[in-house]
């Protein structure tokens, strides 16, 4: 009983946290989100609304510094399907966050409602700076693969972490590298090989969730997980 | 008051979540694949000879020379470079969560989950289980838009359909 009465308090809470501005006294800008699974502009897509589960509890925010926005680089200002404008326009630049997993891709992505989505969220430094803001390890673990563009950890838990679009020359890891929670990985940019994308970290995370004994292998919603992540950030404990 | 809810909500999480490591299906071993892996590089059997798992490649490019070995008891992660693209096969015995940690929506949407070769940021990669582990294979292109093996699936359905054991501790 105790028990039950002290998750629906949490339940509660969680719910509180969800629909209100976060204040923090570690930065003087106020942090505050929209629910998970809700994308803006509603034109780009159908999110995981409702799923406020946290798949990775307690990971360090991938960014080594606050403050950092999570929205939209193909449907915000000066995206491919955003509104006309500068990519480093200041509104791309401000809070609340918006999820951005699932948002439109015509890649299959078995848990996004329509079946297909964007497998990550798309993460914005905290200006429009090239190659002046450092990703880092969001757990201990091991660096699987450095590829072009891509860098991967496999943390200690067994899940595998993407950063992408990191400046190549800047990567403080090397391939079987073993990093600790926090560790600089690679200074946040805009490579994508040799195609050009915006100034931002694309994160996702792949886990293996066992259905009916068969293991599968899927990216699932990172956006609660982050949210965790960087409360505790600005709070000053990452 | 809100903070210590939060940590707790998260503490419950972490300790009904489950995760453990998946027992392996191990396959019949013939006199003939005894002799084929001996037969493999010595860099490549002393770096995958602690992984508790089969150990997959595609069978053109397993004297690749030009490869980066990355493994664990649990886990291997190799990477086969080749001109202007990178193929990376892994495969794990670690899980994470089970159907009872996820809501049902989700649990519905994960059994409908078939293997497939989908575009991940300009990657292809594709998923997978085998011998009751996960197994990952991701190509990447240097320039993913003019390169004919990133264009679509066709060549890693190929490496796919010649994945052989090369190793791995039973």
């Amino acid at each position: 009983m105790l028990f039950l009465s002290a998750c629906t308090q949490l339940k509660e809470d969680k719910d509180d946290l969800k629909q209100r501005p976060i204040h923090s006294n570690t930065t003087t800008k106020r942090f505050s989100f929209t629910p998970s699974g809700q994308l803006s502009p509603a034109s780009s897509g159908r999110g995981r609304f409702g799923d406020n589960f946290i798949y990775a509890p307690y990971i360090r925010f991938p960014i080594e510094h606050a403050p950092t926005y999570i929205n939209s680089q193909v449907y915000g200002i000066g995206g491919m399907y955003g509104r006309a404008g500068n990519l480093c326009d200041r509104r791309n630049y401000q809070y609340p966050w918006h999820d951005n997993f699932c948002e439109k891709r015509g890649w299959g992505m078995p848990l996004c409602p329509s079946g297909t989505g964007h497998q990550g969220v798309d993460i914005r430094t905290a200006t429009c700076a090239k190659k002046r803001y450092y990703a880092v390890a969001v757990e201990s673990g091991r660096i699987s693969y450095i590829g072009k563009y891509t860098v991967t950890l496999r943390g200690n838990s067994g899940r595998k972490y993407r950063y992408l679009h990191l400046d190549s020359n800047s990567l403080q890891v090397s391939r079987g590298q073993r990093v600790k929670r926090g560790q600089r990985i690679g200074l946040v940019s805009d490579n994508m090989g040799n195609t050009k994308t915006s100034i931002h970290l694309h994160f996702d995370m792949k886990q293996t969730i066992v259905i009916d004994g068969v293991p599968k292998q899927v990216y699932v919603p990172p956006y609660s997980s982050l949210v965790d992540a960087y409360i505790r950030l600005l709070k000053g404990r990452p | 008051m809100q903070k210590i809810l939060i940590s707790l909500m998260v503490l419950i999480q972490m300790v009904n979540a489950s995760g453990g490591v998946l027992p392996v299906e191990w396959p019949t071993k013939t006199n003939l694949q005894q002799k084929i892996e001996k037969s493999y590089p010595a860099e490549l059997k002393k770096k995958i000879k602690k992984v508790e798992l089969p150990v997959l490649l595609p069978k053109a490019y397993i004297f690749n020379q030009k490869m980066s070995i990355v493994a664990e008891k649990n886990y291997y992660a190799i990477t086969i470079f080749f001109k202007g693209a990178n193929l990376m096969v892994s495969g794990d015995r670690s899980y994470q969560l089970e159907m009872r940690d996820i809501d049902v929506k989700s649990q519905k949407m994960l059994k409908r989950v078939k293997q497939e070769f989908i575009r991940s940021e300009g990657m292809i990669v594709t998923d997978f289980s085998r011998y009751g582990v996960s197994y990952s294979m991701q190509l990447e292109c240097d320039n993913f838009e003019e390169d004919k093996r990133c264009a679509n699936d066709k060549f890693l359905r190929k490496l796919y359909r010649e994945l052989v054991i090369v190793g791995g501790k039973r």
